[in-house]
């Protein structure tokens, strides 16, 4: 019966109905989902948009900033379980001015039970609440809040609404500040903090003390410090915690010689064109980005932050990156120091790039961050690519040219031969035996420099070496020197394992250093014998040389000088190349190995080398 | 036995030298010189065809160079693989440069026509153990030739 009636009235009446509804109130349907589906005029004038624009957006039209996501979690909840949600809710204008609207909201549902749109009908009661004067509506920006409890003892719920208060906020009596929110009367950029400060104090039971800081219109800063403290009740419980705020006076000067650091430090900091790229520990996500990074990498800043920072990796290169980046921060937080590291990185449009990290840490409280300064080193790697190659054609024009010099020096060997196979007078033998040691002196030279200028290239070639062989190969070739027969040698070899490395340049090493010893020492006599002692550690993974003589020694102020390119000893019988220990030195740093010199003049020489065993994998 | 050197560098100094050491250890030893791996290769043409010809003698050891304009030591060899050979006995080839590098070295080594490497200056006495081996290795060739 009550049915029919009801669907008469809607029939017979709904046209004026509608009219009704259209006029005086403020009405719109959305979806299960939240999504407008109706929306009558004055919504429209209210939100001050077409309803073309209304028509399946979400509610989300109607959220401001002044009421905490709370509030609209609790609307969700209310109407979602199907029950009327009455309440007021605020809206924010295109020009900046508020209108409250004092809401309700009912859920319809469908034949099945369940809940297919919600119907909301509001009233502007924004003259009503002007009047009260009950909130300065604050633009965000806009004038300080926090101010407006100052010094006052508030008792607030783990989501911030205010239980009692002592004393008047502002214009509000004390009746009327209960039941609201202490967001309402803070700067929505703190929101966040204070949040985070509530649910710290409910959960861990400790009090809390935190800073806020508030922007006048004119853009100056105001601190606050403000204390939340939990009260109990018998059974350890906490029922409320109280919160009281007070400006920060005696730190003034301080904050404002900080306010200017900040200020300094946040524009270099922007407008530096070296990228700068913060991360937090915890999750490697991006929290500052600044405008060097981002003409560097293309991103904005709000398609960076909170992102992984390995965005910006090449993913070929993604693995070894993060290891890397992984080992940095394990150094960082050993030492403290910064560290470099080189990797690919990504740019926004795929294309890649190398980059050079420079990365710094500091704590914040138990927070960890991560500082990355970037550098764009295409310009150096191009630059050390080319400067690779000038140096491989520069070693390949050295090798041809010692190549090609050796030519005409043989030829001119093969011509003194001939001469000397003439029938020639003793002053024409003398000239050509003395142009018989140049021409050997040129053919050494020559050799050496073809020689010093293929290192690179043999060093990379690997063989067992066996170190009693490699002696015995070059004393051989080195017995034909002056002395060579009095000269009493002492080897130890201790050669564990095999040793892998390249045996010509290992060769070369002991040719080098014995043919020195040989040539540098003191002849033979009465109370000197001469030594050469050579000795060889091999363990796992390096081995140890010592040669050590009892010869004419090094000049101290030479000793500095003698693994120099070119550099000779003065010595009226003998004349190297002057390359000898050059490409000693050479070998020994291809393998990254290390070489020590000792010496006396008149006592000898003692060479200490350590090298690496390039075990095959 | 040898009789017929022949000698391929592109410098007529070192052919000279080259030339006065043979003479000086066996003046009946025959020599022909050419200045170019090229002008080589035809003649071994040429003599392949010909082979009954009386003015032109096949040789027996070739002295050859390796750094040469327009085709090196090693291009020669190549070029003397591509065409067979009519007379089955081997010329003995051995290779005199003045390079000690080991890429040429190991090179001569892997190349089966070459006989061996000796390094610049030839002398007497490197002829000597060269004309020594030579002869050997004749005889074991002749003796092990199937009648």
């Amino acid at each position: 019966m009550m049915e029919s009636v009801k669907q008469d009235i809607l029939y017979n009446h709904e046209n004026e109905l509608t009219d009704l509804l259209q006029n005086n109130s403020i009405l719109s349907i959305t979806d299960k989902y939240g999504r407008i589906i109706y929306a009558n005029d004055r919504f429209c004038q209210i939100i001050g948009s077409n309803r073309n624009n209304i028509i399946g957006e979400t509610h989300e039209l109607i959220k401001s900033h002044l009421h905490t996501d709370i509030l609209y979690k609790k609307l969700w909840k209310t109407i979602k379980s199907g029950e009327v949600w009455k309440g007021v809710l605020p809206n924010k204008l295109v020009d900046g001015r508020f209108y409250w609207l004092d809401t309700t909201i009912t859920p319809v549902k469908d034949e099945n039970g369940d809940i297919s749109k919600y119907i909301a009908v509001y009233n502007d009661i924004t003259d009503y609440y002007n009047k009260k004067g009950a909130i300065k509506m604050v633009d965000p920006k806009g004038k300080t809040l926090s101010q407006n409890f100052l010094n006052v003892d508030l008792s607030i719920n783990s989501f911030g609404k205010i239980l009692k208060a002592k004393n008047k906020i502002l214009n509000t009596s004390i009746d009327d500040v209960v039941g609201l929110y202490v967001y309402d009367f803070i700067n929505p950029v703190s929101h966040n903090v204070v949040k985070k400060q509530i649910k710290k104090v409910f959960n861990e039971r400790e009090s809390s003390e935190f800073e806020t800081i508030e922007f006048s219109s004119k853009g100056q800063q105001t601190f606050f410090v403000s204390k939340i403290e939990p009260v109990y009740n018998s059974h350890n419980e906490i029922i409320y915690a109280t919160i009281a705020t007070k400006k920060l006076r005696k730190n003034l000067k301080i904050k404002k010689e900080l306010r200017h650091i900040e200020a300094k430090y946040s524009t270099i900091f922007q407008s530096i064109n070296v990228g700068i790229i913060v991360v937090t520990d915890s999750k490697g996500n991006i929290t500052e980005w600044n405008k060097g990074a981002e003409s560097a990498f293309g991103y904005t800043e709000d398609e960076v932050i909170g992102n992984s920072l390995t965005m910006l990796i090449s993913e070929q290169h993604l693995i070894t990156s993060v290891k890397e980046l992984l080992k940095a921060k394990i150094h960082l937080n050993k030492k403290k120091n910064g560290e470099n590291l080189e990797m690919i990185g990504l740019k926004k449009c795929g294309k890649e790039f190398p980059v050079e990290f420079s990365i710094s840490n500091w704590d914040n409280g138990k927070d960890k961050f991560y500082c990355a300064m970037m550098l764009d080193i295409s310009n150096r790697k191009k630059l050390e690519n080319k400067l690779k190659q000038k140096t491989e054609d520069l070693e390949l024009f050295l090798y041809r040219s010692a190549h090609d010099l050796k030519a005409p020096l043989t030829s001119a060997e093969g011509l003194l031969n001939l001469i000397k196979g003439e029938d020639i007078n003793s002053n024409v033998k003398l000239l050509t035996t003395l142009l018989d040691t140049t021409l050997e002196r040129g053919k050494l030279l020559v050799d050496n420099l073809s020689y010093a200028s293929a290192i690179q290239d043999k060093s990379k070639e690997t063989n067992t070496i066996n170190f009693k062989k490699v002696i015995d190969d070059t004393l051989k070739t080195l017995s034909g020197l002056k002395n060579f027969e009095s000269i009493k040698f002492e080897i130890t070899i201790n050669q564990l394992g095999i040793f892998y490395s390249n045996k010509e340049l290992i060769n070369s090493i002991f040719q080098n250093l014995i043919h020195n010893a040989i040539k540098y020492s003191k002849p033979i006599s009465n109370d000197h014998t001469p030594i050469i002692k050579i000795e060889i550690n091999q363990s796992e993974n390096k081995v140890n040389i010592t040669v050590k003589d009892n010869g004419i020694g090094i000049d101290e102020k030479c000793i500095g000088k003698i693994f120099d390119l070119y550099y000779r000893v003065d010595n009226e019988q003998e004349q190297g190349s002057g390359l000898g220990l050059y490409i000693v030195k050479r070998i020994v740093d291809d393998f990254n190995g290390e070489i020590k010199v000792k010496s006396e003049q008149n006592e000898g020489t003692f060479f200490e080398l350590t090298l690496p065993n390039f075990i095959k994998n | 036995m040898i009789n017929n050197i022949t000698l391929i560098d592109d410098n007529k100094i070192d052919l000279f030298v080259n030339q006065k050491i043979i003479e000086k250890y066996d003046s009946g030893l025959k020599t022909r010189m050419f200045t170019s791996a090229v002008s080589a290769i035809n003649y071994l043409k040429i003599l392949d065809l010909n082979i009954n010809s009386d003015s032109l003698t096949k040789p027996d050891l070739i002295f050859l160079d390796i750094n040469m304009p327009q085709m090196d030591g090693f291009q020669f060899f190549n070029e003397l693989r591509k065409f067979d050979l009519k007379d089955p006995k081997p010329i003995h080839i051995y290779m005199l440069s003045s390079s000690l590098s080991l890429e040429d070295i190991n090179k001569a080594k892997s190349e089966s026509l070459c006989s061996g490497y000796i390094t610049k200056p030839l002398t007497v006495e490197k002829l000597k153990t060269i004309l020594e081996t030579v002869s050997i290795e004749d005889k074991n060739y002749n003796y092990k030739k199937p009648i």
